[in-house]
């Protein structure tokens, strides 16, 4: 009896140890998160209009349509106002083999005959309502998303669309099948055209079909973008006997977390044309964990001279289905709270609350032509009391950009667009290269860019001493821009995101007894930083605290007359650091997945021309010669640099409601 | 759809319960199995199986391998366990198995240390005979190589294995040197398991082998054919799964067995299971239920298992398995 004994206690002795001992070494790692300064960059509310994300005026009727035959829902089998036929998708989707006997089982159909399905919010009221879509991405099919939406829905309705949330959930769990989630997003608005010209049912002649909108979530954000893609085409690019004949008018596209690339007609990453598009995404994305729609917004290409623009909001703390209420937080399915650090997630009504207000606010400026929510996309502090409480990296173009260099043409770094040369003085890192996207691996973001690298401080054993203030200067022909007419309405373009990486001090100046008279201005210039950064470095004295510090620069403006005018960037926007994201629970698990805890998303600064003619009378917009970053006021850092351009005439009302900050 | 699930899982759990009831019920009012060895191929290789019953032909661990080739772990994988009945017996055993191309390759051992009981009556000697010792030193050894593969949707596989007995004869009878009565047998095992339903069902023909003589009397091997289903489950934050099996022996014998696994994970990469099972055994001196439970951290996961004797009699078994 006591071997017995002792043999279980040996074994229970052992195995509680080792339990006990390999769960403390497993412990989750503490939530980590970038330093909050929205309560400052979120501190200004300058658009005056009402709040987008508020219910607006309409009563909101809701209704089904679809096969009135369905298996699993109720609603789409007993309460269609609208009887809708079948299609056949079978040319884009595949089932394989061994699943298609489930399928069929379960819902009750093949891809032969797939229903169109939607549940519709509508305003009360003659009408006509501009006609939003939107398509829910893959997920459990037995879960079904479709229902996810009814927050916009209700939201919208009330303002006076017409919101469809399209059922697809028979083909989610299937891969490469986003085509087929295009197309059918175009079917259901054959549909609505069919109801708009019947001369009976509740939306007979209530649809404007000419203002249309079509959005997609995950998949079926590639979805949405691919549908406005298809629209104009003849045939399927992937088999020319499938025959199109949509040409419906898609005005804009929403994406929101979506895919990219998951499906390439002929092979090629989808091009898209002259749509406005919105782009969301989450820091905190746990299935779509980078941010690949970016690549879509840099593909969007304005053509057809028409008013068009495109944004981005990538939301801090946002995860990939809060978007969606059934999704939720289970971005790794259901069991994410094991995997993923849900406590590091915005809530979720402060996620649907930022859904709401960008894409209402998108679709009221770009479908009811309500330009007063414009502000938003440029700036997004124009509009600080209405976003919840995070961090936004922001992203905006419109269709008037003129490139003045976009790092995607060449391999010449001291060139950019056509009449445009580029010189440097004092930089420690000058570089191009394609910006990576967080993510193991080789995938990237498609976009090239240039890296600029600086440290004014000199090496030596003084801390204080600084050299002349590195820059990158960009020298542009009169030529160019005199046939761009450029005004002083004129705005210029920068995307900067600010990475981690810290050059060290520049070497010691060979000869330091002769002194050029650009010399001893620099002398001066640096006689100021001087002070500043000795103030900096004794806040600062450990090497990695620097990160935290918010890089800025001087953006300084020169005419063909030798007339400057400076600006500092931080005037336009938050110039962050990267975000850190840590997506896991367990220790270790982010860094293992993932090349980098943070994301490159260049936040787009427009300084208006006007501004800089403000601060220097003498300079003068319409004879601009060089634009010049001077890094004056950080005194090191790195910085990811992207689409240099300028409106030669911007709107006016892309740039109401001006910060003065 | 979410209640039809439901309503299938609800179904399944019954009938498990059901299956480990009856078999509990059955293991009672049993006759001892026909007398069958060598000894290491009557016992349960791992924790894990002693928990669930041993019903373990459609389970997947490097262990499966003693149950069903087919099942043989398409990771790459290690695991050793360690075993004790009563004071005198020790028994180790360790599997591995490893993929190459589409081939799955295992190796596996069971080694038993134990003393036999001195009359020639008791041999074969029956797992319950471990709890009590004996007089004469013997082992038991069952040594295999295995290979997997999957075709057309099937997984197929085979072990050849040799499995012998040992038993030293008593010193204290004879003054001379003792000598040992060795029993050998080359034995093949074939399996298939494919998924059914929500789980995997598995099928497995083991010991296929000429009877094997020690000191000159001929015994047989435990020549059987084993069919089970297992499968696993989420329910909220627990994963569970049924384990159902039945093996007929050529000579008549059939033993049903079931066991029910629950387990619960708080952070990706680790979780604790609980485990229960049971099964018809070989003589009425070992009760027919088993428990275990085990703690995953990672790679690695230590599985301890129960099984029950008369006289309130237990042996123990604790393996580690790295993934």
């Amino acid at each position: 009896m006591s071997m017995h004994l002792s043999w279980r206690t040996t074994i229970a002795s052992l195995a509680v140890g080792l339990a006990v001992g390999l769960s403390l070494a497993a412990c989750s790692q503490p939530l980590k998160f970038s330093k909050d300064d929205s309560a400052t960059v979120l501190a200004f509310q300058t658009i005056t209009a009402e709040n987008p994300a508020e219910p607006g005026a309409f009563k909101v009727v809701r209704m089904f349509y679809g096969s009135g035959t369905d298996k699993q829902r109720k609603e789409f089998k007993d309460s269609v106002t609208y009887k809708t036929k079948a299609v056949d998708v079978s040319p884009y989707v595949t089932v394989p083999p061994t699943a298609a006997g489930d399928r069929k089982d379960f819902w009750g159909f093949d891809m032969k005959a797939v229903p169109l399905n939607a549940r519709v919010w509508y305003p009360e009221g003659t009408g006509p309502f501009p006609l939003v879509l939107v398509v829910h991405g893959n997920h459990n099919a037995e879960d079904f998303s479709d229902p996810g939406y009814g927050y916009l829905g209700e939201l919208l309705a009330s303002r006076g669309f017409i919101l469809a949330s399209v059922d697809e959930n028979f083909i989610n769990g299937l891969s490469g099948e986003n085509d087929g989630r295009a197309w059918l997003m175009l079917k259901h608005l054959e549909q609505w055209k069919r109801f708009n010209d019947s001369s009976a049912g509740p939306l007979s002649h209530k649809i404007d079909m000419d203002r249309i909108a079509v959005m997609g979530h995950s998949r079926g954000g590639e979805a949405a973008a691919l549908a406005a893609a298809f629209n104009t085409l003849k045939f399927y690019p992937d088999d020319a006997k499938q025959k199109f004949k949509f040409n419906f008018h898609i005005r804009s596209v929403v994406a929101i977390a979506p895919v990219d690339g998951q499906y390439k007609p002929a092979s090629k990453y989808t091009p898209l044309e002259n749509v406005n598009y919105l782009l969301l995404h989450g820091s905190h994305d746990g299935d779509v964990s980078t941010a690949v729609g970016m690549r879509q917004y840099e593909r969007l290409r304005f053509t057809d001279g028409q008013e068009h623009f495109k944004a981005m909001f990538f939301m801090y703390r946002a995860n990939h289905g809060q978007w969606n209420s059934v999704w939720q937080n289970k971005d790794n399915g259901p069991r994410s709270g094991r995997s993923l650090e849900l406590a590091a997630l915005v809530p979720i009504e402060d996620q649907r609350q930022m859904g709401k207000l960008v894409i209402s606010g998108f679709l009221e400026a770009t479908l009811h032509g309500k330009s007063e929510y414009l502000p938003m996309f440029r700036d997004h502090r124009t509009a600080g009391h209405w976003f919840p409480k995070s961090m936004y990296t922001t992203r905006f173009m419109e269709s008037g950009f003129r490139t003045l260099a976009d790092y995607e043409d060449d391999i010449d770094v001291t060139t950019g667009a056509s009449g445009v040369t580029i010189e440097t003085d004092s930089l420690a890192t000058w570089k191009e290269n394609v910006i990576p996207f967080r993510g193991m691996g080789t995938d990237d973001q498609r976009n090239n860019a240039v890296w600029i690298g600086w440290n004014n401080r000199i090496a030596g054993p003084d801390t204080t001493k600084m050299g002349r203030p590195a820059s990158y200067t960009l020298t542009i022909a009169d030529s160019l821009v005199k046939s761009w007419n450029v005004t002083d309405k004129g705005v210029l373009h920068l995307s900067v995101a600010p990475t981690k990486d810290k050059p060290s001090p520049r070497a010691l100046p060979k000869d330091t007894t002769k002194k050029s008279d650009s010399t001893k201005k620099a002398d001066s210039l640096a006689a100021t930083l001087k002070a500043d950064s000795a103030k900096s470095a004794a806040k600062n004295p450990k090497k990695d605290e620097a990160d935290t510090i918010p890089v800025d620069f001087t953006v300084e403006l020169t005419d063909a007359d030798g007339h400057t005018a400076r600006m500092p960037i931080s005037r336009y926007g938050a110039v962050r650091r990267p975000l850190d994201v840590h997506l896991y629970r367990r220790k270790g698990r982010d860094e293992q997945r993932f090349t980098n805890t943070f994301e490159y998303v260049p936040q787009s600064f427009l300084l208006p021309l006007a501004d800089f003619a403000a601060a220097s009378p003498e300079f003068r917009p319409e004879r601009l010669k060089s634009i010049r970053l001077l890094f004056n006021k950080t005194f090191v850092g790195t910085i990811i640099l992207d689409d240099v351009g300028i409106t030669p005439s911007m709107s006016a009302k892309y740039m109401a409601a001006p910060l003065k900050p | 759809m979410r209640t039809d699930r439901f309503h299938r899982i609800f179904c399944v759990a019954a009938l498990a319960l059901s299956a480990i009831v009856l078999s509990a019920h059955l293991a009672a009012a049993q006759n001892a199995a026909p007398d069958t060895g060598p000894l290491a191929l009557l016992l349960p290789a791992s924790a894990r199986a002693a928990a669930i019953g041993n019903a373990a032909v459609a389970g997947r661990d490097e262990y499966a391998v003693f149950q069903n080739p087919a099942r043989l772990n398409a990771t790459t994988g290690f695991g050793m366990t360690l075993a004790t009945y009563g004071a005198s017996t020790r028994a180790l055993a360790a599997a591995s198995a490893s993929t190459i191309g589409p081939v799955t390759l295992g190796w596996a051992l069971q080694a038993v240390d134990f003393a036999a009981p001195r009359t020639s009556t008791t041999y074969p000697v029956a797992p319950a005979s471990l709890m009590s010792g004996g007089e004469s030193d013997a082992f038991s050894l069952v040594a295999m190589v295995s290979g997997a593969m999957t075709y057309k949707g099937f997984r197929i596989g085979t072990s050849v294995k040799y499995a012998e007995d040992m038993v030293r004869r008593n010193s204290t009878d004879l003054p001379v040197v003792a000598l040992p009565s060795r029993g050998a047998a080359w034995l093949l095992d074939i399996g298939t398991s494919h998924p059914l339903w929500t789980g995997i069902a598995g099928l497995s023909i083991q010991n296929v082998g000429q009877p094997y003589l020690l000191r000159g009397t001929p015994y047989s091997v435990p020549t059987q054919l084993a069919l089970g289903w297992s499968a696993q489950y989420a329910w909220g934050p627990f994963d569970y799964g049924f384990h159902t099996q039945v093996t007929a022996r050529r000579n008549g014998w059939v033993s049903p067995a079931a066991g029910f696994e629950l387990g619960w994970s708080w952070i990706d990469g680790y979780n604790v299971t609980v485990r229960a099972g049971a099964h018809r055994t070989e003589t009425a001196d070992e009760k027919p239920v088993g428990a275990g439970f085990s703690f995953g951290a990672d790679r690695l996961n230590l599985d301890y298992g129960a099984s029950f004797y008369s006289g309130s009699q237990m042996a123990h078994r604790l393996t580690v398995r790295w993934r």
